[in-house]
């Protein structure tokens, strides 16, 4: 996503999708923090390849310890 | 003032009374505490009587280890049995937990003393913020300075001489930043190497428990009463812990030091002070007789990209109930920050966490090549506290988050002052489990400049 292209109205939208209740002073500031944070999603997309796998990957095995 | 070496030596000797020592901390809290704001509470009376019940055992039959005896403190988010452990939080204000961490646990066995439980960042996160129930801690060096974070109350109580040693967790450079801006050694070891059972998350995938102490050799003592497997943390790796101190004696000699000069020269131009203090600790591990070069990391933005959304999304889950439920019971800066994590999606935290095991296999690319790393911490010296601004996290690079990424043991420690009298700090990095071998670095390159010598001038 362009980082750029998140209008006011649909980071509102967004925010009340999750269940949050902003006044319009604080969503003005955090659609205004959020140009950064939405640079950085858009920098881990990157090109990764079809299979690239997660850090985060289940493996079975380990959740035996519970 | 001792270090924890130091006065495990004389306790040792029964030229030092554990009491005389927990007292004189004490003392001191009562002295500075004011101008500080270090701890969100003291334990004096359960303090006094830990050291009585050390005296006694000492006595009897000799130290158990060079804990035993030492004042130290915990960071307000290691749980504590029947002593309220708030986050720095109105949420948890009232919170009061039903079993020690096992870190605490750990460390009290090995017969540290509590002094109590330090103030941080709200949840480990948020600060330095003016509208939580406590004040924000100030940096001993000069209270008009940020102590750095979210361990901000164990980075001040240590540089101040409030305790010898104390406890911090690090999810984005939480324990090596206040060690940096507070003139004192700071250890992040190995993800999995601590256990975080009992340690309020930040986010769970980046977030380590460690040290900081007045010395690496300090980091080490207590590093080992906090180190080992525990069956109770999905994330404990199942590894023996080596003995730490005794790891820090052998000469770094050919060790093979990368210096990841292009963090502070093109990724994020640091002040020249800090540069200069960087090019000088490159000089002093070369005067050790360590062989140092230039390595090429990945890009400080994308380490912090990628730590930053893993971060923001965890974190966002963990308090998104409250979010909705009670957001007025947080301070801002936390709550408006952790806020992100609504405007992000699943993909954004999958791409993250493949990005991850990229970022990883370059570090560990590197790793073929050299032993350790070199590199900065932060910027410069600690900025004035109204300098720190609630969305400044976002805005630039960090220095610290590529190791929270990479779950790789990182140690922060001093190399040098600005000439506001503030300090510097240096950052050297190993390979996951190699521990050893960072603390042994940094040990050495302590012990090679007079940077530890000065303390801060506190009235």
């Amino acid at each position: 996503m362009d980082p750029s292209s998140l209008t006011r109205e649909s980071f509102a939208a967004l925010a009340s999708r999750a269940g949050l209740s902003l006044s319009p002073s604080q969503l003005k500031e955090l659609h205004e923090a959020y140009s950064h944070v939405a640079a950085m999603a858009e920098r881990v997309r990157g090109t990764p390849s079809l299979t690239a796998e997660s850090a985060m990957t289940f493996a079975p095995r380990e959740t035996r310890r519970g | 003032m001792h270090t924890i070496a130091e006065a495990a030596g004389l306790i040792a000797e029964r030229k030092l009374s554990p009491v005389e020592l927990v007292q004189s901390h004490l003392d001191r809290i009562d002295r500075l505490e004011g101008k500080l704001h270090a701890f969100v509470k003291v334990t004096r009376e359960s303090a006094l009587e830990e050291a009585k019940r050390a005296e006694g055992e000492i006595m009897a039959r000799g130290p158990k280890g060079p804990l035993h005896g030492i004042p130290i403190a915990h960071k307000d988010i290691y749980s504590t049995k029947g002593l309220a452990t708030t986050a720095h939080s109105k949420l948890l204000a009232r919170y009061v937990p039903d079993a020690d961490a096992v870190t605490v646990s750990r460390l009290a066995s090995a017969g540290a003393v509590s002094l109590g439980k330090l103030a941080t960042h709200e949840f480990a996160w948020g600060g330095p913020s003016f509208d939580l129930p406590w004040p924000p801690a100030r940096n001993p060096w000069n209270p008009d300075h940020f102590t750095g974070g979210s361990s901000s109350g164990t980075g001040a109580a240590v540089a101040a001489g409030l305790v010898l040693g104390g406890t911090g967790s690090d999810t984005g450079g939480s324990i090596r930043l206040p060690a940096a801006f507070c003139g004192i050694a700071g250890f992040k070891p190995s993800y999995g190497l601590c256990p975080r059972t009992g340690i309020l998350p930040l986010a769970n995938s980046l977030d380590h428990a460690g040290p900081l102490a007045w010395t690496v050799e300090d980091c080490a003592i207590m590093l080992q009463a906090m180190a080992g497997h525990d069956p109770s943390d999905p994330a404990s790796a199942d590894v023996t812990a080596p003995d730490f101190r005794k790891g820090l004696a052998p000469s770094i000699k050919g060790v093979r030091v990368g210096f990841v000069r292009h963090f502070h020269e093109r990724d994020y131009p640091v002040e020249e002070p800090a540069k200069k203090a960087l090019e000088a600790a490159a000089e002093v591990f070369r005067g050790l007789g360590a062989e140092v070069s230039d390595v090429v990391l990945p890009p400080l933005q994308d380490w912090t990209a990628c730590g930053m959304i893993i971060m923001i999304s965890e974190a966002y889950a963990v308090h998104e109930a409250w979010l909705k439920s009670t957001p007025q019971d947080y301070g801002e800066y936390f709550r408006d920050r952790v806020l992100m994590g609504a405007f992000l999606s699943a993909a954004d935290y999958v791409h993250a966490q493949r990005k991850r095991r990229e970022l990883c296999a370059a570090l560990a690319g590197v790793f073929g090549e050299v032993d350790i790393l070199l590199c900065a911490i932060t910027p410069g010296a600690a900025p004035r506290m109204d300098e720190v601004t609630k969305m400044s996290s976002f805005e630039r690079p960090s220095f610290s988050f590529p190791f929270n990424v990479a779950g790789a043991p990182a140690l922060t420690l001093r190399a040098g002052f600005n000439d506001q009298g503030l300090p510097l700090g240096v950052q050297i990095v190993g390979p996951p489990f190699a521990d050893e071998k960072v603390l042994r670095a940094g040990h050495h390159y302590e012990k090679a400049t007079d940077w530890s010598r000065e303390r801060p001038r506190l009235v």
